[in-house]
């Protein structure tokens, strides 16, 4: 143990020095105002060298006594001080190692809360997003499902109408059976027409034929006539003949004219009944197409009705996931709502945590230097331990 | 004293009406099947059968020196010369008249001669100058 270097010791040294010194002052200044021709005793240098020597035995002494008293006195005292201290210390170890303890676990508290707090808002702000998009696809959805409903009627609608066109196009299929039918009675009407009007033309030649020859007998009976001497009395005969030649005249250009008309109306009627008969058979054919290509479209509309029905249940489906979708999200907002207000709860009870923890440290800042100055009084630890 | 009678047989050609003296074989026939006769006059058209008789069929248009608008026609006017049977092409017959007087126009050449049928000039195609014209008789 080094005395010189335990503070108390020196107070107390220096404070039985002080309490030593001071006696002899008060006597030398009492002995010196009772007789101011005692100085004179300290020119002599055997009395001064007494004095001295008494001064500094008698100061030895009070230091040693000194020195005995404060060890002794300073072991009673400090005694229960260093034991309390000790325990002190201790205590102020356990509850800085407490306190570092729980600032760790405020800080580590602190994080975790904040990483919640954190994950709870991108959490939320993701159920919002998530809820947006699954009203959207419900919107979406929606919208497909009216529009697949409209689809589908329309569908429906177009399968009745082309169910119908097919009749209708078999219906006009035999309507154009029949007029070709028709068309080709028309065309046998008109080759007998045609061979008739030859047979007329051919009367008509025999008719033009018989007029010449009673044009020629009418000039020559005239001819005859005159070269008799009786010619006048012909004359009579001659001009019946000249009528009659006139008539069978008159009456072969009638005949040749309208054998002419009935053989071009019959020529055109035969043309028309040709392309008639043709058109009528392209029409068949187009209309053959048209009822083939009818049944395709039915067949096709048909599956696509089929089609259009799995999807409008498809997306009835789909929309009830996601109603189902939507039910959890909004449960998951509520959940992260509340870990929000549980992280929040969390984290009101981690500021409180830091507040006494800061209380705490300030204790034990406080106790800190309660012990450092007991320490500055009673010494180190150590010393104690001693 | 009597009154001579002339007698013709008329015909149109080229929309006029002619006259041909009345002879005793004269008749309209239809001269159709015309064979060509190489060699022959250019006022020949050709050879005609009718009823046994081979006929000479004369072109009486370019005789007439007049111009038609048809290429060929079916009507004849048959008469004999010297046994020859003869027939003239004509558009159409018509009738034979009697007439008491025949007139010459003398501003024309050849065929100059004409009679009056309701008042109007018909000209008569006589043999004489039809020969010149045919020159078959030299």
């Amino acid at each position: 143990m080094k005395i010189a270097e335990t503070k108390i010791y020196l107070k107390f040294i220096s404070w039985f020095v002080l309490v030593s010194i001071l006696p002899l002052l008060i006597l030398f200044i009492v002995v010196y105002s009772s007789d101011p021709n005692s100085t004179q005793l300290l020119n002599n240098p055997e009395t001064m060298r007494s004095i001295m020597l008494g001064i500094f035995i008698s100061l030895a002494f009070v230091f040693f006594l000194s020195l005995i008293a404060t060890r002794f006195l300073s072991r009673v005292v400090t005694r229960p001080i260093q034991l309390a201290l000790n325990e002190l210390l201790k205590v102020v170890d356990d509850l800085s190692k407490s306190v570092q303890n729980l600032s760790d676990i405020s800080q580590n508290d602190s994080d975790i809360s904040q990483d919640l707090l954190l994950n709870s808002q991108d959490q939320q702000k993701g159920l919002k997003t998530g809820q947006k998009a699954v009203a959207q696809i419900v919107k979406s959805l929606n919208q497909i499902a009216i529009k697949t409903k409209s689809s589908a009627q329309s569908t429906a609608n177009i399968d009745k109408l082309a169910s119908e066109s097919g009749d209708k196009s078999q219906a006009a299929l035999d309507s154009l059976v029949a007029v070709k039918h028709l068309v080709t009675e028309n065309q046998k009407l008109s080759q007998a027409l045609d061979a008739y009007a030859d047979k007329v033309a051919d009367i008509t030649k025999r008719v033009e034929v018989l007029a010449d020859t009673a044009k020629f007998l009418s000039l020559n009976v005239s001819i005859e006539a005159n070269k008799t001497a009786f010619g006048e009395q012909f004359s009579s005969l001659v001009s019946q003949i000249r009528e009659l030649n006139i008539t069978s005249q008159q009456a072969a250009s009638s005949i040749q004219a309208l054998v002419a008309d009935m053989s071009r109306q019959i020529k055109q009627a035969k043309q028309s009944s040709v392309y008639e008969w043709q058109e009528t058979n392209k029409s068949i054919q187009i209309v053959g197409q048209t009822i083939n290509f009818l049944n395709k479209i039915v067949g096709n509309v048909g599956s696509i009705a089929k089609s259009t029905q799995v999807i409008s249940q498809e997306t009835e489906d789909t929309h009830q996931d996601a109603d189902k979708i939507n039910s959890m999200i909004l449960g998951f907002n509520k959940s992260a709502k509340s870990l929000v207000d549980n992280a929040d709860d969390i984290t009101k009870i981690i500021h409180k945590q830091l507040v006494v923890i800061n209380s705490l440290n300030k204790s034990s800042a406080v106790l800190n230097k309660v012990t450092d100055n007991l320490n500055n009084l009673v010494g180190d630890k150590s010393d104690y331990a001693s | 004293m009597p009154v001579k009678i002339y007698k013709f047989t008329l015909f149109h050609l080229a929309d006029e009406l002619w006259a041909l003296p009345l002879l005793p074989t004269s008749q309209f026939i239809a001269c159709e099947a015309i064979t060509l006769i190489p060699g022959a006059p250019e006022n020949v058209l050709g050879l005609v059968y009718h009823g046994g008789k081979i006929i000479t069929l004369l072109d009486t248009a370019k005789i007439l020196d007049l111009r038609v608008k048809r290429i060929r026609s079916k009507n004849c006017l048959l008469f004999d010369y010297q046994g020859d049977y003869y027939g003239l092409e004509v558009d159409d017959g018509d009738n034979t008249i009697r007439v008491k007087q025949v007139f010459t126009d003398r501003s024309k050449k050849k065929f100059n001669k004409y009679i009056k049928v309701n008042k109007r000039k018909v000209y008569i195609l006589d043999l004489e100058n039809l020969w010149e014209q045919v020159k078959i008789y030299g």
